[in-house]
């Protein structure tokens, strides 16, 4: 099987992807988004399978489609990855499919983004549609700093910054749960400790080891199921005896986790990947 | 470690050693002044600016 892997950047998690397949004897080459050109002519002919590990998630999106319409199968698929690299579209399809998420709004106006918030209750989350790592995620305790928000979000002048998703802010327990999902399976969990309200790694939270129980990894495998996602990184949160959805990562770091959990992620992506997935064709 | 995993940072002129299995791509760290760059060639080793962080990045 030929498999390429799509980034640009290599970071801890890329290498040990690349390390973990040359030890499996499993020849695999870089697609880096930088330096393709792409046309409908058959340099990709020998292409079996493409794994994405793209840090820009507007290319990535754009390369896996181009590359499914060649007959190649993504992982995850284009599908799966637009799916959860919007955060709006990703709360709904889990909501429709009776998975509990805070409470969420959509709206395209400062006007209707306020009335929403009197529903929801303060204080709210503002999350930008598409975005990671806790970026420019802002909470408003009151009417007032909503619209001061609105205003800026506005100001900014992308469309994108004009669509408005509100959720129901959530008092965490100290800390989240990711959970690490491959070929459908979850197979390792760690909690992200922090004292902000925000708890990503990349915003200083602490990665804990964390037991699966049966419960979650039915609710991650239920998740992913939805979502038609082969590989993930799921975020959960306690609350009131159960879990809220926050988001679904279809490309997960999985730095954080390797110190904390004996599971070696690496190795079961590559086992996964190199049996050309199991969810079968895109 | 020898000399052909060490080279200037670009920025502090300090010594930025990387491992042996170094990729092209990957990112390296100086450790004197945290500035980021991306691995341009192994052989010799050659280091340039890493990628500015776009606001569509993620995981």
């Amino acid at each position: 099987m030929n498999i390429g892997i799509l980034c640009s950047k290599i970071r801890i998690e890329e290498k040990i992807l690349f390390k973990e397949f040359e030890k499996m004897g499993v020849k695999v080459v870089q697609l880096d988004p930088r330096k393709l050109v792409l046309t409908n002519n058959k340099h990709f002919a020998k292409t079996d399978l493409v794994l994405n590990r793209e840090i820009g998630q507007t290319r990535a999106e754009l390369i896996l489609e181009y590359f499914e319409n060649l007959g190649i199968k993504t992982i995850n698929s284009a599908r799966s990855t637009i799916l959860t690299n919007n955060k709006t579209l990703t709360t709904q399809v889990l909501e429709l499919n009776n998975i509990a998420v805070p409470k969420t709004i959509l709206a395209f106006s400062e006007e209707k983004a306020l009335e929403a918030a009197e529903k929801i209750g303060y204080p709210v989350v503002i999350k930008p549609v598409w975005g990671s790592w806790g970026r420019l995620i802002s909470k408003a305790d009151t009417k007032e700093s909503l619209e001061a928000i609105l205003e800026h979000k506005a100001a900014l002048g992308s469309p994108q910054h004009s669509i408005f998703y509100l959720q129901q802010y959530i008092e965490k327990p100290g800390r989240d749960i990711r959970v690490f999902v491959v070929g459908g399976k979850a197979v390792a969990g760690m909690y992200r400790v922090s004292e902000h309200w925000l708890t990503n790694t990349a915003k200083g939270a602490v990665p804990q080891n964390m037991e699966l129980t049966k419960e979650v990894s039915d609710l991650v495998e239920k998740i992913v199921k939805v979502l038609k996602i082969e590989i993930a990184g799921v975020d959960l949160v306690e609350y009131q005896g159960g879990f809220l959805v926050f988001e679904v990562n279809p490309t997960p770091e999985f730095h954080g986790l390797k110190q904390v959990s004996a599971v070696n992620i690496g190795k079961h992506i590559v086992e996964y990947v190199a049996k050309g997935g199991q969810i079968g064709k895109n | 470690m020898s000399k052909k995993n060490q080279t200037k940072c670009l920025e502090c002129q300090g010594e930025i050693i990387v491992s042996d299995d170094v990729m092209v791509g990957e990112v390296v760290t100086c450790p004197e002044c945290s500035s980021d760059f991306e691995v341009l060639k192994v052989k010799p080793l050659k280091l340039g600016p890493a990628p500015e962080v776009q606001e569509d990045w993620g995981q």
